[in-house]
């Protein structure tokens, strides 16, 4: 027999045996729900409606001083930065000595249909960052704003230059929306009427949000489906995939005016990167921050592409800020292998240094 | 062993249907660049929420008929225990702190907030960053 022959036989064998697996496994994945996401031990410190403020245990003997507030993105849950063990970036800023806050944002409710990025940037923010002080005794705090997160983060921060906050970190958070092509024309007012939808749903429908997310890669969802099946036999892409699935698809209402105004100030107008949008009547210039940033953008990033993301350092006041454009997409540079190796040790590396 | 020459017809289709991901992805979004489109699922969109808004009512109508709790009152009492839920939470979280002072007479509990960074594995750590993704990553400067 020849060595090519061998080897075409060995790799039929390997074929069978994962064909088997699949049957045996497939059905375990029918059955079984899936790793139990979000088990880093917490406590509820505050909760407000939308908003619930936790604080995760420490897992480190002594802890930096300067706690770290992390903000979650609205249309998501939290629990991507805190997947299973080993794969968490909580867990991971545990272990390495933060003592970390995470806002994160419960389904509004239907009397929440009026919130606005007033209330989140005037009123959600400011309340948490006085109850991390509150609770961790520390005046001065660090904070980490993911995707939206960022964005509501940077508001905040413009709007309030006397802030506690002493370093901030974003991750792909836009702020120029006119680089976000198909989002911008999907939402183009000259057929989008945002007044007549959320005047009829009240707050923006989740399915509506998936839906415009899943559309930017429509083949994602059939291809990743028969991937899952080819790989049915490797348990840890099973779970992986399990795990950024469930998470992809439980998707938030946004507030209706929240989002009617979102639409308006920044698919419409694109105010912030013109620095024309106001907040309450207050002018928000990013040049106002002035606090050290760091910028974790995804080289891959099909939600927030680079053009849209690169504004925020170029924007700001700080003289201490640093963009970095790591490979991976809008969630794997946060969570998953990609991240593991990528973002946290260098944001660890960043912000380490600057929690003393 | 002698690696095999000939092409494996299990990768083959594997590329096959990776390239066929990116195709239509492709494909889909010229597509939906059009106004055409953007035109066709906004009309879309409007219409299935007048269309949820119109049964709403009539499910509602046919609730009070039958004096059932219609899905506005359910949400209603699901609010009101939520906002009870809320304030719960706040006598815990504050009891909780009034214990923790008292036990600890005033002194604070937990781990002490006196870590440093270690000076020279916190620059180590970073490296891999970089160098894993030399080709593609790239550390632009601040303007």
């Amino acid at each position: 027999m020849t060595a090519e022959a061998a080897s075409i036989g060995e790799r039929i064998r390997t074929e069978i045996d994962r064909a088997l697996q699949r049957n045996i496994k497939g059905l375990d994945y029918l059955s079984n729900e899936g790793p139990a996401l979000g088990v880093t031990p917490r406590e509820l410190l505050h909760r407000r409606g939308t908003m619930a403020l936790y604080r995760y245990r420490a897992l480190a003997d002594e802890v930096y001083r300067v706690p770290l507030l992390i903000v979650m993105a609205l249309t998501n849950r939290g629990y991507i930065l805190d997947l299973a063990p080993g794969q968490s970036f909580v867990e991971y800023l545990l272990k390495q000595g933060y003592d970390v806050f995470v806002i994160d944002w419960n389904a509004p409710r239907s009397d929440e249909k009026k919130l606005r990025i007033e209330d989140y940037t005037l009123d959600f923010i400011p309340d948490a960052v006085r109850r991390v002080q509150e609770a961790s005794g520390e005046e001065d705090i660090n904070l980490i704003g993911y995707c939206m997160g960022g964005l509501l983060s940077s508001i905040y921060l413009a709007l309030h230059p006397e802030s506690p906050v002493r370093h901030f970190a974003a991750f792909t958070t836009p702020i120029d929306f006119s680089e976000m092509k198909l989002f911008a024309h999907w939402s183009d007012k000259r057929h989008f009427d945002v007044d007549r939808l959320i005047d009829s749903t009240g707050n923006a429908p989740p399915d509506m949000i998936f839906a415009a997310f899943d559309m930017l890669r429509p083949a994602d969802r059939a291809a990743g489906t028969i991937q899952v099946w080819d790989n049915m036999w490797n348990d840890e892409y099973v779970k992986s995939y399990r795990m950024f699935d469930r998470w992809a698809t439980d998707v938030l209402p946004l507030p209706g005016e929240y989002f009617r105004q979102f639409t308006k100030a920044f698919m419409w107008g694109n105010l912030l990167v013109k620095d024309a949008f106001e907040v309450d009547g207050r002018p928000v210039k990013l040049n106002r921050i002035k606090v050290p940033v760091l910028h974790a953008i995804a080289e891959h990033d099909h939600i927030v592409p680079y053009g849209a993301a690169r504004a925020l350092v170029q924007k700001i006041g700080s003289k201490d800020k640093e963009e970095i454009v790591l490979k991976g997409g809008h969630v794997s540079l946060v969570a998953g292998g990609n991240a593991i190796k990528r973002l946290w040790p260098k944001l660890d590396a960043w912000l380490g240094k600057r929690s003393t | 062993m002698a690696e095999s020459s000939s092409p494996d017809p299990f990768d083959f289709w594997r590329d096959l249907l990776s390239q066929m991901e990116k195709g239509v992805n492709q494909f889909a979004n010229q597509g939906m660049k059009t106004d055409e489109f953007a035109k066709g699922a906004s009309k879309l969109m409007t219409a299935n929420a007048a269309r949820k808004k119109i049964t709403q009512a009539m499910v509602k109508r046919y609730c009070e008929e039958f004096n059932l709790p219609t899905r506005s009152d359910v949400e209603a009492v699901n609010e009101r225990l939520q906002s009870l839920e809320d304030r719960l939470v706040e006598i815990a979280t504050t009891l909780r702190r009034l214990a923790d002072a008292q036990a600890s007479g005033g002194v604070a509990t937990g781990p002490a907030r006196t870590r440093k960074p270690p000076p020279e594995p916190a620059a180590e750590a970073a490296a891999p960053a970089r160098t894993g993704a030399a080709k593609r990553n790239t550390k632009r400067p601040a303007s």
